[in-house]
């Protein structure tokens, strides 16, 4: 974590590679104890991943990360039971799902078009040449005729509204 | 989105590097409450008898609102860390108490219980409840503000600490101004005022720090 907060592209991914198992054992303990399916794990994980990044200058760097990344997790999975429980629903579909659904190694395929559709024309163009092919920030400023540092400001504004979606989603749809 | 494809847009925004809250608190939130009281001296004016009648007890409300802006921020920037509970980060708050204990007793000490009422009711009540959380708001807005980039666990504490910081800080001004030197008049309605700022600052927290 140190190395990637120094810029360290390479050490960032390994790290949230990493973090990603740690994550959802928590996201699946704190959903069991408080009796809920286990629907909601990726997107709590994900919510929680994207949390992680955009709040990491809040990790004391003199400090263990294990409690700080604890206490992330536990936020974001509290928070969804929270705006769930709030309006006092026994969420059947999620009980039904959670036996229905197979395994799928936690890598639950997400309402794609739902989530990037809060996102402008651009900045949806740019997290997906990024997300699901993979390209840099460089490569996709090639390619859309736009600087490099006009990628990472879109790139960025479009990860702070996906955060503000995913919170504002779960009072929407359900 | 898979999660593994949103990792490649997280460390794609890895350059974006957020800085510490710290930093952007400690410039813009003493910057604006600066504005607050500046503005206010410049109007209200600071208290004519500041040398002749009032430098002792001007000293006593200069250091209780340093000691409530020191104490209160110093835990409203820990509690902005995601894994520090408002117990810990509020514990400093005892240095005011422990102060406001020594104000209390030393006027006790030296005047007794006579007439302790109207030592304690002085004309400048209204003035002190409405200038203090007046001069408060900025810093306070400016203070919650920056505070949305922090990731507390408890956003009404977190609240409360910056409305008390901000109080503390807006007492600065205000004991520039204000000419009640009867030190219970100040341990009394100086505290009820940073806390009706704290009162405050739980409100806003609650539906700003939320992230």
């Amino acid at each position: 974590m140190r190395l990637a907060l120094d810029g360290d592209q390479v050490a960032y991914k390994t790290l949230l590679a990493a973090l990603v198992p740690h994550v959802r054992g928590r996201v699946r303990h704190v959903l069991a104890r408080s009796g809920r399916g286990q629907a909601e794990v990726e997107d709590i994980v994900q919510e929680t991943l994207l949390a992680v990044h955009l709040k990491r200058a809040t990790w004391d760097r003199s400090m263990p990360l294990t409690p700080w990344l604890n206490a992330v997790t536990r936020h974001k999975t509290i928070d969804l039971l929270r705006r769930v429980g709030a309006r006092g629903e026994v969420d059947l579909d999620d009980a039904v799902e959670t036996l229905a659904a197979p395994e799928e190694g936690g890598e639950r395929q997400l309402d794609v078009h739902r989530m990037l559709s809060a996102l402008d024309g651009r900045q949806r163009q740019i997290v997906e040449q990024v997300s699901l092919a993979g390209r840099s920030a460089a490569e996709v400023g090639g390619q859309l005729g736009m600087s490099e540092g006009a990628v990472r400001v879109a790139l960025h504004r479009a990860l702070k509204k996906l955060a503000r979606t995913f919170k504002g989603r779960t009072d929407a749809d359900r | 989105m898979r999660t593994d494809d949103m990792l490649e847009l997280l460390v794609q925004d890895l350059p974006n590097q957020p800085r510490p809250v710290s930093a952007i608190l400690l410039r813009w939130w003493p910057a604006a409450a600066a504005l607050a009281g500046a503005g206010f001296l410049g109007i209200m004016g600071v208290r004519p008898d500041l040398v002749a009648a009032g430098l002792v007890p001007t000293l006593v409300k200069l250091m209780l609102g340093a000691l409530i802006a020191l104490t209160a921020i110093a835990g409203a920037l820990d509690l902005s860390r995601p894994e520090v509970q408002a117990q810990a980060a509020s514990k400093w708050l005892f240095a005011v108490v422990g102060f406001l204990g020594l104000v209390v007793a030393t006027d006790l000490l030296r005047h007794g219980l006579d007439g302790w009422w109207a030592r304690l009711f002085g004309k400048g009540i209204v003035t002190c409840l409405t200038l203090v959380p007046a001069l408060a708001a900025l810093p306070l807005i400016a203070c919650l503000t920056i505070l949305r980039r922090g990731a507390t666990s408890e956003p009404m504490a977190a609240g409360a600490l910056a409305g008390l910081a901000s109080a503390g800080l807006a007492i600065l001004a205000y004991g520039l101004f204000c000419n009640e030197d009867s030190p219970l008049f100040i341990a009394t309605w100086y505290s009820l005022a940073a806390l009706i700022v704290g009162l405050a600052g739980a409100a806003l927290g609650r539906a700003m720090l939320r992230w």
